[in-house]
């Protein structure tokens, strides 16, 4: 799975891999739970500067269009949405905000 | 305004045919609008006097609290035009006028941003101000409200359940009972909203729970309180007006005249699903009806129902391994 930052997103952290090999009966669930954790765990140990902070919104979006059905498991995602290179390709983003400024 | 004769409009939950104008605009007209407003004390003694321009998503916060407070002591059914209840409205509508004492006040909110890493005059994501208002809402002595806010796109029943309607847990003696508003915040698509999603987004407005959705076009933030078609009718705080003198009891400013409607193809994918619930039992039968309508049978659902968080003690033993050079191996 190839998980990108979306490039307008400014408030979430840029993870520091982006290839991610995944056991197929995880659920999407249980798949952000886990970057959410990495990403606070690399804050901890001062591999990263920037957290995912565990009130900030953060979506998985699959093929730059529609959320990640949390529900269904890696298997179930890839085989329905998989790039012909082979991989799966999901961006991540928090929400915008509103407002001129 | 003329929608299509075909179709019902759904405002919160209430339905109206498309020769019930009058009612409709009845209902309308007594929801409480906030709007931007200039000339009002400085939020921090500083600056700024106005939220022209980066308040329109605390508006709508503000909006939903008001719709909350206004559905939990008046009922939905109420209406600005009866005499009955006029003291209780506007006890609530003036826990939104703009200054620092006012409970919902935009000063309140600001600063309560503030204390959340938001600097006052910074704009608002839809989960910022379902954030904010989270923690604002804790102090309050008069509504016994708590707010959820439900990430990751799923509402766990069990957090509603078991720490919001146990008023065990709350010192204070309250003389209503505890009631909780839900948010739900989504991005429903990467630059544009997916059109998978919005007949989902219909179906929520006819929901007697409802308490719409906070979104907007892009930049341009909104309150949804019904759909009509294909349309969504909209309450927009984005006119300017000056601070409302209430000691006078003029509240015209605090009411929109017009219906307002957009295409829903136009809004932005940022949104936040609002719901409230005055008892275990409005959430148990929220809970059916969003599995029967939302999610059965639904290839993408808006958002799912789950009733306790998994065990994240999995995590700890599948780690990644750094033997696997280029991947993070989960």
């Amino acid at each position: 799975v190839i998980v990108e930052r979306f490039h307008k997103e400014k408030s979430l952290p840029v993870l520091d891999k982006t290839k991610f090999l995944v056991p197929q009966e995880l659920t999407m669930s249980q798949f952000v739970t886990i970057i959410r954790y990495e990403s606070i765990l690399k804050f901890w140990t001062k591999r990263n500067r920037m957290q995912i902070n565990p009130n900030q919104a953060f979506y998985l979006i699959v093929n730059n269009k529609s959320m990640a059905s949390m529900s269904k498991t890696l298997a179930e995602v890839y085989r329905e949405n998989k790039d012909e290179d082979g991989f799966l390709y999901v961006t991540y983003a928090s929400q915008e905000m509103f407002g001129y400024f | 305004t003329c929608f299509h004769p075909a179709h019902r409009i759904w405002i919160l939950g209430e339905s109206y045919n498309c020769d019930e104008n009058g009612e409709l605009h009845d209902d309308i007209y007594s929801r409480i609008l906030l709007t931007y407003r200039k000339g009002f004390e400085p939020i921090n003694g500083i600056a700024p006097t106005s939220d022209r321009g980066w308040g329109c998503m605390l508006r709508c916060g503000q909006m939903v609290v008001a719709q909350a407070l206004m559905v939990k002591h008046l009922g939905r059914e109420w209406r600005l035009k009866s005499d009955k209840d006029k003291k209780i409205y506007f006890k609530i509508l003036k826990l939104f006028h703009d200054n620092t004492n006012s409970f919902y006040s935009v000063h309140r909110i600001a600063q309560m941003g503030a204390c959340n890493g938001i600097p006052v005059g910074h704009r608002f994501t839809p989960n910022d101000i379902a954030q904010v208002l989270k923690d604002l809402v804790v102090d309050d002595r008069w509504n016994n409200l708590a707010i959820h806010v439900a990430l990751d796109n799923i509402v766990y029943t069990n957090d509603i359940i078991e720490s919001l309607f146990n008023e065990q847990l709350s010192e204070f003696k309250f003389d209503c009972k505890r009631s909780v508003l839900l948010f739900i915040p989504l991005r429903i698509g990467l630059n544009k909203a997916d059109p998978i999603y919005f007949k989902a987004l219909r179906k929520t407005f006819k929901m007697k729970e409802s308490l719409g959705i906070i979104g907007g076009r892009p930049h341009r933030g909104l309150y949804f309180i019904g759909c009509a078609g294909n349309q969504l009718l909209y309450l927009d705080p984005h006119s300017t007006q000056r601070i409302a003198d209430l000691s006078k009891f003029d509240d015209r400013s605090y009411h929109q005249e017009k219906i307002y409607h957009l295409k829903v193809d136009e809004i932005d994918p940022s949104i936040a699903l609002c719901f409230l619930f005055n008892s275990e039992t409005e959430f148990d039968d929220w809970c059916v009806l969003v599995r029967k309508i939302l999610i059965q049978n639904q290839t993408l659902p808006l958002f799912e129902l789950s009733s306790s968080h998994f065990d994240t003690n999995f995590i700890k033993s599948n780690i990644f391994d750094p033997a696997i050079k280029d991947y993070d191996y989960i």
